[in-house]
């Protein structure tokens, strides 16, 4: 159960936290895994594990989002089984950021921080270099050093 | 940067839109004219494109991965359940499965019965077990008990209660529950012989602190009726 923690929580908690929220979604990840403790033995393994895991996560969000509804006093009008369509996407989707991931964690700490600050936290170079404490020429050469590197993992060469 | 000099680190400024207008211009004039740099754009922004792309499909806070811990295993509620019990001695609900169904059956007075069998009494008594009574919430007058026994991954968790039997449109459903946030877990449907055994994870087992047996109603919702009819904390 831990192996599979460690392999599907980061999705499942990616998912739960487009559909309930940053604050609820680590209480619900542990009401998924739980759920998919409980149902192992109904898992087939014909289908994509990583759907199945969402379609309970799915689920779980609705519960979730229904009981929230109730003690606001809230209606919840349209919450339906999960589109199928849609979980495949989402899994497609996040494995394809993890591998983007998994190729900026082979740049250098500094690289990494630097494209970090960049494109997610969306900071201007001269921003960075003050969150840094680093002149901006640095900041410069680590994200061209950073954007090269992560370009020959993710295409090496021959299919540049 | 002169117009002949290599304009590799101002490529990411450039695709980021961090070129003031004349920088601009002469980064592009170089491009246009050295091949070189022209071959650096490509795989710069090809490493911009996989950034945006995450950012793009709304998976920024996923990465990189930061998952809570699955449970809190430097706390283990079999030794607070144990010291628990060691604080009350022996009270009078501390009865082992086996004892209960005997109780059944000799005294017809059905308190505690072994739902499915799966936990005999010589593998209940195996493991470490401890056990805490639960208290009625409200006007119930009913009262029981949680045991918890067994190492490792998983935890036995059995519930007896002298409940009373349910109309037929209700049921009684076990949780696990957190007092601290209100966080709760279904766990299951009590039958209605009042008894019921459930095999968790024992991380679920410590995250939670408090058993909570509700009165829900059959109308298909799954989420807490709002009826605790009975409540037990164990750590």
């Amino acid at each position: 159960m831990a192996e599979c923690y460690r392999l599907h929580g980061p999705m499942v908690l990616a998912y739960l936290r487009r559909f309930v929220g940053r604050d609820s979604a680590e209480d619900v990840l542990q009401q998924v895994f739980l759920e998919l403790w409980r149902s192992r033995a109904k898992y087939d393994p014909a289908r994509s594990l990583e759907a199945w895991i969402i379609g309970i996560a799915h689920k779980r969000a609705v519960d979730h989002l229904r009981r929230q509804a109730r003690h606001e006093g809230a209606q919840l009008v349209s919450l339906t089984e999960p589109d199928l369509a849609a979980t495949d996407r989402f899994v497609e989707e996040f494995a394809e950021a993890q591998v983007i991931n998994d190729a900026l964690a082979e740049l250098s700490p500094e690289q990494r921080e630097t494209l970090v600050l960049a494109y997610f936290s969306d900071l201007s170079q001269s921003q960075i270099a003050g969150r840094m404490n680093v002149p901006l020429g640095t900041v410069k050469a680590r994200s061209a050093r950073g954007l090269r590197r992560l370009a020959a993992i993710l295409v090496p060469e021959e299919e540049l | 940067m002169t117009e002949t000099a290599h304009c590799i680190e101002e490529l990411a400024g450039l695709l980021h839109g961090e070129l003031a207008l004349d920088e601009l211009r002469r980064v592009t004039t170089h491009l246009r004219s050295c091949e070189s740099c022209r071959r650096e754009l490509v795989e710069v922004a090809t490493g911009v494109g996989a950034l945006a792309r995450v950012e793009r499909l709304g998976l920024v806070d996923a990465m990189p991965p930061k998952l809570p811990p699955l449970a809190d295993l430097s706390v283990d509620p079999l030794a607070e359940l144990a010291e628990a019990r060691t604080r009350r001695r022996r009270a009078r609900w501390v009865v082992p499965v086996a004892a209960a169904v005997v109780a059944v059956l000799v005294a017809s007075a059905a308190i505690l019965v072994n739902r499915d069998g799966s936990s005999s009494p010589s593998r209940s008594r195996a493991n470490p077990t401890a056990e805490v009574a639960l208290q009625a919430v409200g006007a119930q007058p009913a009262r029981g008990e949680v045991s918890m026994s067994g190492t490792g991954a998983s935890r036995t968790m059995v519930v007896s209660t002298n409940l009373p039997p349910t109309k037929a449109d209700s049921f009684y459903e076990v949780w696990l529950l957190d007092t601290r946030t209100n966080g709760m877990v279904a766990v299951g449907v009590l039958p209605s012989s009042g008894t019921a055994n459930f095999t968790l994870p024992s991380h679920l087992v410590s995250r939670y602190n408090a058993v909570d047996l509700s009165l829900q109603p059959d109308n298909g919702v799954p989420t807490h009726s709002n009826q605790s009819v009975l409540r037990a904390r164990y750590a």
